[in-house]
């Protein structure tokens, strides 16, 4: 998270604020939390950035060699015979996760990303097992792939925009709970 | 009572092991019958699996009413306010889950049983 701040998101070429630049921090750290706790890849995550100053965009990719993620949730489902994609939409919807427990609720990081990219006017794709998400502002697809990735692929762009990080509509008066 | 979360748990609200920490921390105070501020300034990030922790789980022993009543938050900007309305959100979704309640009520009741 440190690497982050200092030498990618405060690389001389990047303009973002401190506000902006926490909340990518805490989007990205919901990949690498996700990829630790659910893949059980043998030989750990890795990761590789790309920044493109004049476009304002930062890329981002996390990879990991574990079980990915439809065959995950269909074990858990006990649902063999479901497409790699529908498993990878089950694994999105807010709430979903292989991993419950009495103790707290779980099943957020995939839909905050997803929240954040739409907001952001960014992009998100992850190749995992046979399927392929791809989400954006306007789109949002689940396919089936012809081959087998035994693994997770998660790629992120995001515009280094100041105006593009919450949703103003969703800012409440409300109680919290 | 009120807690500085960035000196609790460091500006980097993140792991779900930090999130149990102030968890508890907020417990005691709220089975003291002492309303919990939660000041935010200082905090750098946050992420899921620390909310969920902290303040998500809180759904799993106490009514929303009663949370309502006895913690507040405070130095949160709106994004955070946005994500914690979100985490709350599924967390309540969650701990109404009969599935879960099942799960949660017998292991209580294992509890009161030793007592």
């Amino acid at each position: 998270m440190d690497y982050l701040k200092e030498h990618w998101l405060g690389h001389k070429g990047v303009n973002v604020s401190a506000r902006l630049g926490n909340a990518i921090r805490g989007v990205v750290w919901e990949i690498f939390a996700n990829a630790f706790e659910h893949s059980k890849s043998p030989i750990g995550v890795f990761t590789c950035g790309q920044l493109y100053p004049k476009k304002e965009q930062l890329c981002l990719s996390v990879v990991d060699f574990g079980e990915g993620i439809p065959s995950r949730v269909s074990k858990y489902r006990r649902r063999p015979w479901d497409p790699p994609s529908e498993s990878l939409r089950w694994a999105f919807a807010r709430g979903n996760t292989t991993e419950r427990s009495p103790s707290k609720s779980r099943g957020m990081g995939l839909d905050l990303l997803k929240s954040f990219v739409s907001v952001n006017d960014g992009q998100l794709s992850i190749y995992t097992d046979g399927a392929r998400a791809r989400i954006g502002k306007d789109e949002e697809s689940f396919e089936d792939m012809g081959e087998r990735f035994r693994g997770t692929i998660v790629d992120i762009r995001l515009r280094c925009d100041e105006r593009l990080y919450v949703l103003t509509s969703e800012l409440s008066e409300e109680p919290f709970f | 009572m009120r807690i500085d979360v960035a000196s609790r748990c460091g500006k980097l609200c993140i792991t779900a092991d930090d999130g149990e920490a102030l968890r508890a921390d907020i417990a005691t105070q709220i089975a003291k019958g002492e309303p919990v501020e939660l000041d935010f300034a200082d905090v750098e990030v946050f992420a899921s699996p620390f909310l969920n922790a902290a303040v998500g789980s809180l759904l799993r022993d106490h009514t929303a009413e009663q949370l309502n009543g006895a913690v507040r938050f405070v130095n949160l900007s709106p994004e955070n306010a946005q994500l914690l309305r979100r985490v709350i959100a599924n967390a309540r979704e969650y701990f109404a889950n009969p599935k879960v309640r099942r799960i949660v009520d017998g292991s209580v009741k294992s509890k009161d049983e030793e007592m």
